[in-house]
């Protein structure tokens, strides 16, 4: 069984007069350890297929299975459970909060993944933080850190209660080219080292080069897929 | 913890909103308690001369007693159960859950001809053991001593004044005895009295029951009984309880009546002050308006924030939590600075007192027994339950614009851009 399968996966926002048909009909398996990229142009319906695999919504039709659950079945709390336990979240807009530190935004993940007190909480938030390196700016909140840090930090906090899959919806949009490359092979090197699930969408070609696995999006259906190694 | 600690800090990131939403919250508590002192004041310190002087928190009398109280009528006493007397019957009610104590009183009127001019006033037999335990007449003694035995007298200063003596004179007052014919009996001063209200200074004198009695042709009766409860917001219950004695005894001849309900003007007065729970319930609300509107306000400025949480695998209760502590953390030390300045204030009105001047005008004019000095009641428990109140209502008004924050759908907040 692979990690995520989406079958025939429809998704149309509005409802009478005004109809947007966001997906027409996707079909995907993922594998664990995969390393995924959605390109497409804006508005080919990229957020809104990362936004159904990561169970943030649910399909008008179709099929979204994850880890042998399927979440067009589930409740908006058993959706937040399977949020808080499976998936890891990057944003474009770094999306931080703001009031806590580098260290407390990636400890609050960890503890709202885990139920009750770990012991090893602070090593694996500083590891974490290190391997993304910004083992010396644990205590700087989001505003005193750049982009390209900040977004560093989101992924350290999606990383760190090692989750089955972690989605980046155009994490680099907001970076110059210098973060947006750091950025990029720190989650190449995290697929390696980890074997975490990747999958992160983009629409600038330049990014493409990271791709080992590409699904072009157009218009609410995956037009093509290539595998590169 | 982890939801305690963004709460708190949360509280920085719009410095003069929280500053103005506290600020709100602090006004409305100091409010809270002033409203609250007042009442309880008004009711303990003003009331309190009116009580311990005219009535007891219930008073006891003969039903036509109650018609003919202006005529001060010695035809219609209080003469115990079955006319078994009156002492009997006031141990009968000391014997009751609230009441603290009863002072028996025989009131009537007197005068004296001093250079040709009558001056009218009221004598007032009292049991001098129970009124030196018990009351505040023996406080107010400014020389000498209570009435004791046989022709002792105590005056009230300005009637001592009018009259033209001093204490340990003597002096002859006349009066009409139950046959209704005039007498005359020659008493001796041994104190005097001041309240610090004309109406009573200028006008009562006290003597002993048993003299009153004698002189009077009256047995072991009272006009009236004043019954006491521990605390004056008891009076009710007390009342009930007299009722009940009243009726299993078979004393229906007697009519029971409550401080706040027998004078007209004091009624109204009392009622009046009532009307301060209602203002201070007013600014509640506005308090709670304050609130709700500044909560909407951060819930809709952090609307990706919440979809952020959301994505992070928290639940409705969870975000809901987050919004709702940062607005109990302003609820508390809102009304924590609300209940201590409100405490300052008053404590220093509980000491100074408010005069009223007018007030003291009309009060003369009726001859009223109320002091014309609002003394505002200072109490630990005034403070606590203003507090408490203040954190509750805060809370309370948070959950709904919490509520809706808990209610977003991830998605839509995740991507909801700030018009
Ligand atoms: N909440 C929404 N309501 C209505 N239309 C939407 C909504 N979200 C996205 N769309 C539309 O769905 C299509 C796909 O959008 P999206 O998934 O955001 O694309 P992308 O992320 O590739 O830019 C677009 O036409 C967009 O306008
Ligand atoms: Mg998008």
């Amino acid at each position: 069984m692979s990690l995520l399968e989406l079958e025939d996966v429809k998704k149309i926002y509005g409802q009478g007069e005004i109809k947007v048909f966001a997906l027409r009909g996707v079909d995907l398996e993922i594998e664990e350890g995969e390393f995924t990229t959605i390109f497409g142009p804006s508005g080919s319906g990229k957020t809104t297929l990362l936004n159904l695999i990561g169970a943030l919504d649910k399909p008008t039709s179709g099929r979204v299975q994850l880890n042998g659950s399927s979440i067009g079945e589930m409740n908006k709390n058993q959706l937040a459970l399977l949020r808080r336990q499976n998936i890891g979240f990057i944003f474009q807009s770094f999306n931080l909060i703001p009031v806590l530190t580098a260290y407390e935004n990636v400890e609050f993940a960890l503890k709202i993944a885990e139920k009750g007190e770990n012991r090893k909480a602070k090593e694996k938030v500083e590891n974490i933080l290190s391997r993304v390196g910004l083992g010396d700016m644990l205590h700087r909140r989001p505003n005193q850190l750049s982009g390209g840090q900040n977004q560093r930090v989101a992924v350290a906090r999606a990383l760190v209660k090692e989750p089955k899959l972690v989605l980046a919806d155009e994490p680099t949009a907001n970076l110059d080219s210098e973060a947006s490359k750091e950025v990029l092979e720190i989650m190449v090197r995290m697929n390696k080292e980890l074997n975490t699930t990747f999958i992160f969408s983009t629409h600038d070609p330049m990014v493409m080069e990271y791709a080992r696995r590409l699904l072009e999006l157009k218009d609410g259906m995956i037009c093509r897929e290539e595998r590169r190694e | 913890m982890q939801f305690t600690r963004i709460a708190w800090r949360n509280l920085k990131r719009n410095k003069v909103r929280t500053f103005i939403a506290i600020l709100a919250i602090t006004t409305v508590v100091v409010i809270v308690v002033f409203a609250r002192g007042l009442m309880v004041g008004i009711t303990d310190s003003s009331f309190k001369m009116y009580i311990d002087y005219m009535f007891g928190h219930v008073r006891i009398t003969h039903e036509e007693y109650q018609i003919r109280e202006a005529l001060l009528s010695l035809d219609y006493t209080v003469f115990g159960f079955n006319e078994a007397g009156v002492e009997a019957m006031i141990g009968e009610i000391e014997e009751l859950d609230k009441a603290e104590y009863v002072l028996p009183r025989i009131r009537f009127g007197a005068m004296a001809s001093i250079n040709d001019q009558l001056i009218r006033m009221i004598g007032v037999g009292i049991d001098p053991a129970r009124e030196d335990q018990h009351g505040t007449l023996k406080d107010d003694i400014k020389a000498g001593r209570l009435p004791e035995m046989g022709n002792e007298i105590l005056l009230g200063r300005g009637l001592l004044k009018k009259l033209g003596v001093e204490t340990h004179d003597r002096i002859t007052l006349m009066f009409s005895d139950t046959h209704q014919s005039l007498r005359g009996r020659t008493f001796e001063i041994v104190g005097v009295s001041e309240a610090g209200v004309a109406a009573l200074d200028d006008r009562f004198f006290y003597l002993p029951i048993d003299t009153a009695r004698d002189m009077l042709w009256l047995e072991e009766e009272a006009t009236e009984l004043f019954v006491f409860a521990a605390q004056t917001r008891e009076a009710d219950a007390l009342k009930e309880e007299i009722d009940g004695l009243l009726t299993e005894r078979g004393g229906n001849q007697y009519s029971t009546a409550l401080w706040n309900k027998a004078d007209p003007f004091v009624d109204f007065y009392y009622e009046v002050a009532k009307v301060m729970d209602l203002v201070y319930v007013l600014f509640i609300v506005m308090g709670a308006v304050v609130i709700i509107s500044t909560l909407t306000m951060i819930v809709r400025e952090r609307t990706s924030e919440i979809g952020m949480m959301a994505a992070l695998g928290l639940r409705g209760r969870d975000i809901m939590k987050v919004f709702v502590l940062e607005g109990t953390f302003m609820g508390i030390i809102g009304s924590f600075l609300g209940a201590i300045i409100g405490g300052i204030i008053t404590f220093y009105y509980s000491k100074a007192g408010i005069h009223v001047e007018d007030f003291a005008m009309l009060s003369k004019d009726l001859e009223l027994i109320i002091e014309p000095v609002f003394y505002l009641a200072f109490n630990l428990e005034n403070l606590i339950v203003s507090f408490a109140l203040g954190v509750i209502v805060v809370t309370l008004s948070c959950l709904y614009p919490a509520y809706k924050a808990a209610k977003l759908e991830p998605v839509d907040a995740l991507h909801y851009i700030e018009e």
